[in-house]
């Protein structure tokens, strides 16, 4: 993303400050109010595995609706037209609705604490560590460069300077976090969703009248951008070219399959929501219920991008000034008055914020858990690890606050490290799949197979791609072809060295791979996790059938 | 085998002991008081709304319908939580008291639990 235009800045008054000072209050008061109900280690990770479905649920949909989310598919919106609604219901739905009803009893059933706890019981220290290790710089780095964005967007919506938007959001976090945990972390989550809805709606309605519709939307940018640009699949033919530089079989495998499951079923901050909720049924459900609010984001993210590009035709151009990423901040200043605008300023904010929390109360929990109580420091009392997590939490808010300094002086290096972090999710859910299914797979197979599918997909963009020995058309059409790369050879070396190597004793991954039960008796269900809307198996598919039905007014 | 479970005995112990579901406050208090003052808010900024912020808003008074909207769904909050308090998972009582003040709604007994299906 990056400057903004100039010609940003919000018309606010003490009315929109009001608001915002208002939920930085709120904010602010989760954490102290949370903190009474932290008394373990598990509360403070996980808390106490004892949320409600719904809760977990609408946490597990806003820790992925960060701001950066939120601008860039408006900005993707704006530049593909609606090819971008395939990153949510190709994209989401599918993933989610796995990870609800294949994955989640091996994670929430085995009683891991993290996803990278994971692989140590099931292959061992050798690919945990590695998983950690990677996990944390990660999360840090994408805290910071989150953090970075959102002073880029302060600074040219509100005027404030860059370090003190990154000094005030940081410190909020920072603060709510020590104190109430993953409990505070998800409850503002969920607050920041109904939030964002408030600020989006209003954005949406007005923006669709001003431009006549959704009737007028469409004539408008067949219009101007032809009829493949407000279809879903038009163009995608393998061969033809469009925007996206994608065809319909890298959309499905790449997209669809390898990034998106990669990203939604291996992602801890993901599935950090669904370990906290109160038993095996609400944690299976916190990925369906998500499933269906995730469903209709586009209708409030990536419509406003295609209206922003109907008010504005030169945005994106270099002549207007304007980025595709500005399309919302756009539209706020042109259509809402004071009042709803401060809103909105406050919904981009705590949205901002959320995205940055999520990274950190997923961070502290696999630093502690899985390095250093891990490698480190073995076999201390709980309140030790308790206390760590809070250290932890700090140090890990103070570093991505300088990532995001640096991010400021080096902002291309910053994009190429999350892009090469965005390869290791691929392979992982690779090596995870196998784990689960395959009761032979061996510790060394996951090791290496984790490693060379990411150092595959590396190669294919880096050197392939960015040295032009392949010839993809566009950043997102490579990407989808890395994630394809990495799939394979991770599958490919798992296969071929688990013949040579040792396996681990059947009855150690008990509860771990796919027809063994956990020792120890089964959880009790829930009254009245019976009913039938409550049913994993009727969420799931009900999701995945309203996901095809959206596709076809963009299909006809 | 005893070893490979350890971690499993741990999450359990920690798992009863765990103050979260006994003291940790219904979020649905936050979401409806929050919504309800910023319904307020906004609906007098609608009431109030000058000609030039109806015609920035393309002709529709943008504050008075959200304001009304966001008042509308924070009541609706508060009231699912009059209707369906949360109550403490699990029959063992918890061995502290509930914390003075922070804790409102937790842990009173009976009540189902809040509406966990979808949203």
């Amino acid at each position: 993303m990056h400057y903004l235009a100039e010609g940003l800045r919000l018309p606010t008054n003490a009315l929109d400050y009001t608001i915002l000072v208002l939920y930085f209050a709120v904010v602010l008061g989760v954490g102290f109010a949370a903190r009474a109900s932290v008394k373990t280690s598990l509360d403070f990770f996980l808390s106490g595995r004892s949320l409600p479905a719904w809760v977990t649920g609408l946490a597990f949909v806003a820790a992925n609706l960060g701001a950066l989310e939120i601008l860039g598919m408006a900005a993707n919106g704006a530049q593909y037209g609606v090819y971008t609604v395939h990153w949510y219901w190709v994209g989401a739905i599918p993933a989610m609705v796995f990870l609800g009803l294949v994955m989640m009893p091996f994670y929430y059933g085995s009683k891991v604490r993290s996803v990278p706890e994971f692989l140590l019981h099931r292959y061992g220290p050798s690919s945990h560590l590695l998983s950690s290790i990677i996990f944390s710089i990660a999360s840090v780095l994408i805290a910071g460069v989150n953090l970075y964005a959102m002073a880029i967007v302060v600074e040219a919506l509100l005027g404030w300077p860059q370090w003190v938007a990154i000094v005030v959001a940081g410190l909020f976090v920072l603060a709510y976090i020590t104190l109430g945990g993953l409990s505070s972390a998800i409850y503002n989550e969920v607050l920041q969703f109904f939030v964002i809805l408030a600020a989006l709606i209003p954005l949406t309605v007005v923006g669709l009248r001003r431009i006549g519709g959704f009737g007028g939307l469409k004539d408008a940018l067949t219009d101007s951008h032809g009829p493949h640009f407000v279809s879903a699949w038009g163009g995608t033919g393998i061969g033809s070219s469009n925007p996206l530089g994608a065809n319909w079989l890298t959309i499905v495998l790449g997209l669809g399959f390898c990034l998106s499951f990669g990203y939604w079923t291996t992602n801890f901050a993901e599935v950090q929501r669904a370990l906290s909720a109160k038993n095996l049924s609400a944690a299976q459900r916190t990925p369906l219920i998500a499933a269906f609010p995730k469903m209709f984001i586009p209708l409030i993210v990536v419509v406003p991008g295609l209206i922003a590009l109907v008010m504005r035709p030169d945005i994106g151009s270099k002549t207007s000034g304007l980025q595709y990423n500005d399309a919302i901040p756009l539209l706020m200043s042109e259509l809402l008055p004071n009042g709803v605008l401060g809103l909105a300023v406050t919904g981009l904010l705590a949205a901002f914020m959320a995205g940055m929390a999520a990274n950190v109360s997923s961070f502290n929990t696999v630093f502690t858990n899985d390095i250093w109580r891990a490698y480190v420091r073995k076999g201390r009392p709980d309140g030790y690890y308790l206390l760590t997590g809070r250290v932890v939490t700090a140090i890990g808010v103070l570093a991505g606050m300088g990532t995001a300094f640096i991010a400021s002086s080096f902002s291309n290096i910053m994009n190429y490290l999350q892009t090469l972090f965005s390869f290791f999710n691929v392979p992982l859910f690779c090596v995870f799949i196998i784990g689960m299914f395959w009761k032979r797979a061996t510790a060394a197979a996951g090791f290496w197979g984790l490693l060379c599918g990411t150092v595959a997909a590396m190669i294919n963009y880096f050197w392939l791609y960015l040295g032009d020995v392949i010839a993809i058309p566009s950043d997102q059409g490579a990407n989808f072809v890395s994630a394809i790369v990495a799939f394979v050879v991770g599958g490919v070396v798992m296969v071929v060295l688990t013949p040579f190597t040792k396996p681990k004793p059947v009855e150690s991954l008990a509860g771990l791979v796919y027809g063994t039960t956990a020792p120890g008796v089964a959880e009790p269900p829930a009254p009245g996790d019976e009913a039938w809307y409550r049913r994993p198996a009727v969420l799931g598919w009900g999701a995945l059938i309203l996901a095809a039905l959206c596709y076809i007014p963009f299909s006809l | 085998m005893s070893e490979e479970y350890e971690y499993r005995h741990e999450v359990e112990d920690l798992q009863q002991k765990s103050a979260t579901a006994a003291r940790l406050f219904d979020v649905r208090r936050i979401i409806g008081g929050l919504f309800a003052i910023y319904g307020i808010i906004v609906l007098i900024a609608g009431f109030t709304a000058s000609d030039a912020d109806v015609k920035k808003a393309s002709g529709i008074n943008i504050n008075l319908w959200t304001g009304a909207c966001m008042l509308a769904v924070g009541l609706l909050f508060l009231l699912w939580m009059k209707l369906r308090p949360l109550s403490a998972p699990g029959a063992e009582p918890k061995p502290e008291p509930s914390g003075p003040g922070d804790g409102p709604g937790a842990g009173e007994p009976g009540g189902r639990e809040p509406g966990s299906g979808a949203g």
